[in-house]
């Protein structure tokens, strides 16, 4: 299959997996975070780790676009889908199962309000076109990936003139994330594995701040395991070299300079929020957007009252520190016992990015590295 | 509706790779692609691929205004919004997220 096979030839990876060894200076430690869900999922789904020594340590990062949504927003959500019989709540898959304080959408669904899962913001746009008694409402999350979607949705129901559709708006952004993470006490990094997706859209420039501040290499890199771990390969040959610098492993995709067009609705439609919670981070400034001034129409949040009431976690859940990296999925009190996919307590199981859920799916028997012969 | 990654006796379900593995038993995986066209997102499997911020290739079949009628490797259509890349011709392949194509892809890629 074209951009799939050549990505996960097992000959390939023991090469690269025995560059990587290679270069790993003895006695050193490597921390690499992989800051995007999907390269956490990629690493458990394939057993990248496998592939590494013993030296190179992988850190799970907040790019799961469903474990950092704080249990508030999802309180929000269900507030007005049960307050407004007229709501049609509209959202992705994943979000149906997170959990808020008072159940999650699905939970909601059983106790009479309506809410749909759909896969596009553009499905959620036509029901709106389809039901024009009823008023239709997207829960947008997501980082950079995802908020493009939204936005030209947001400006199809401005040109079609749809008056029954708005915008709950959650989308977060990249690059905040990453400096709490970088100003973050807890956690000692050594190079990140930088988002492929998110990139497409914002490109590898952004990043630029993390070498030339931090001293610490970013390599963007693509979703085959492939990819993974030449992508390690790169940040080891910068520390071989005494290099520090952003590269773009994930090249075939990603343009160093991002989707101009995207980034260009992106900002006619949303507008940075001056702070925004995260799960796990807490309130980081800048990191959040909200609908602009000139689509307030379509801003759910103008439409209807938002309790906005800030909900802690449970006291059992560690997805915080799971989110910041300071704790291994398995090493939280409730992995795999009270928290599975099927009755989540935290986001980190809930979404297949979590490294939580991803590491309950594909390796939870085998907590120690497989040490792959390479 | 069921649950992603159902644990039964015996194993995790999907699991790819296994003790003596690593990459090797995960060749031949399919790709997590996008749903046929009108197909509503899915929790089954292997999660909501929009929640995972995973984009899929796809190639363009028929050009309209402001959409696209693209086919996946598995031959799965969907109907795509191309306003964020430009004019297309049929054959361009197109990273698509959420119905929305946010990159047009080198033929052969860039590498």
């Amino acid at each position: 299959m074209r951009f799939v096979d050549e990505y996960r030839d097992p000959d390939l990876a023991r090469a690269l997996a025995a560059r990587v060894a290679s270069l790993a200076e003895p006695g050193r430690h490597y921390k690499i975070m992989e800051v995007c869900g999907g390269h956490t999922h990629a690493i458990y789904r394939f057993g990248v780790h496998d592939f590494l020594p013993e030296t190179i340590e992988l850190v799970h990062g907040p790019g799961c676009p469903v474990c950092v949504i704080p249990m508030g927003r999802v309180d929000d959500a269900i507030a007005i889908a049960e307050a407004h019989d007229d709501v049609i709540m509209t959202c992705f898959g994943d979000m149906m199962r997170v959990p808020g304080s008072t159940g999650s959408f699905l939970d909601a669904n059983a106790r009479g309000a309506d809410i749909r899962m759909v896969y596009s913001p553009l499905d959620a746009l036509r029901i709106a076109r389809d039901n024009p008694d009823r008023q239709v409402i997207f829960y947008a999350i997501g980082f950079e990936t995802t908020a493009p979607s939204t936005a030209l949705t947001l400006v199809r129901a401005k040109r079609e003139g749809i008056t029954n559709f708005s915008v709950f708006c959650n989308h977060v952004t990249i690059i905040p994330a990453i400096k709490a993470i970088l100003d973050s006490p807890d956690l000692r990094l050594d190079a990140f594995i930088g988002p492929g997706h998110v990139s497409t859209v914002i490109g590898c420039r952004p990043y630029e701040f993390v070498p030339a501040r931090h001293r610490k290499p970013v390599v963007c890199a693509g979703f085959e395991p492939l990819d993974v771990l030449e992508s390690i390969a790169w940040i080891m040959q910068q520390f071989a070299d005494g290099r520090c610098e952003v590269e773009n492993q994930y090249a075939r995709v990603v343009p160093w300079d991002g989707n101009q067009q995207a980034l260009a609705v992106m900002a006619d439609t949303f507008e940075l929020r001056p702070h925004f919670e995260w799960r796990g981070l807490g309130f980081i400034s800048h990191s959040a957007l909200k609908v602009s001034e000139r689509y307030a129409d379509f801003d759910t949040e103008l439409r209807y009252d938002v309790p906005g009431v800030r909900v802690a976690d449970p006291k059992s859940c560690q997805c915080g520190e799971v989110l910041k990296g300071v704790l291994k999925p398995w090493e939280c009190k409730v992995f795999g016992t009270a928290c599975t996919p099927e009755t989540p307590i935290g986001t980190c199981m809930v979404s297949s990015e979590g490294a939580c859920a991803a590491y309950y799916n594909y390796g939870r028997y085998a907590k120690k590295r497989l040490h792959v012969e390479v | 509706m069921t649950a992603r990654g159902t644990a039964v006796d015996g194993g995790p379900a999907g699991m790819d790779h296994s003790a003596d593995g690593g990459l090797l038993p995960v060749l031949g995986t399919p790709p997590r692609t996008a749903p046929d066209t009108g197909a509503a997102c899915s929790i089954d499997d292997d999660g909501c691929i929009t929640c995972g911020d995973v984009a899929v290739a796809l190639t363009v079949e028929e050009v309209g205004e402001y959409d696209a009628v693209c086919r996946d490797d598995a031959g799965r259509a969907e109907t795509v919004a191309t306003e964020l890349v430009g004019p297309l011709t049929p054959g361009d392949r197109v990273l698509v997220h959420a119905r929305v194509a946010l990159e047009r892809l080198a033929p052969e890629g860039r590498h």
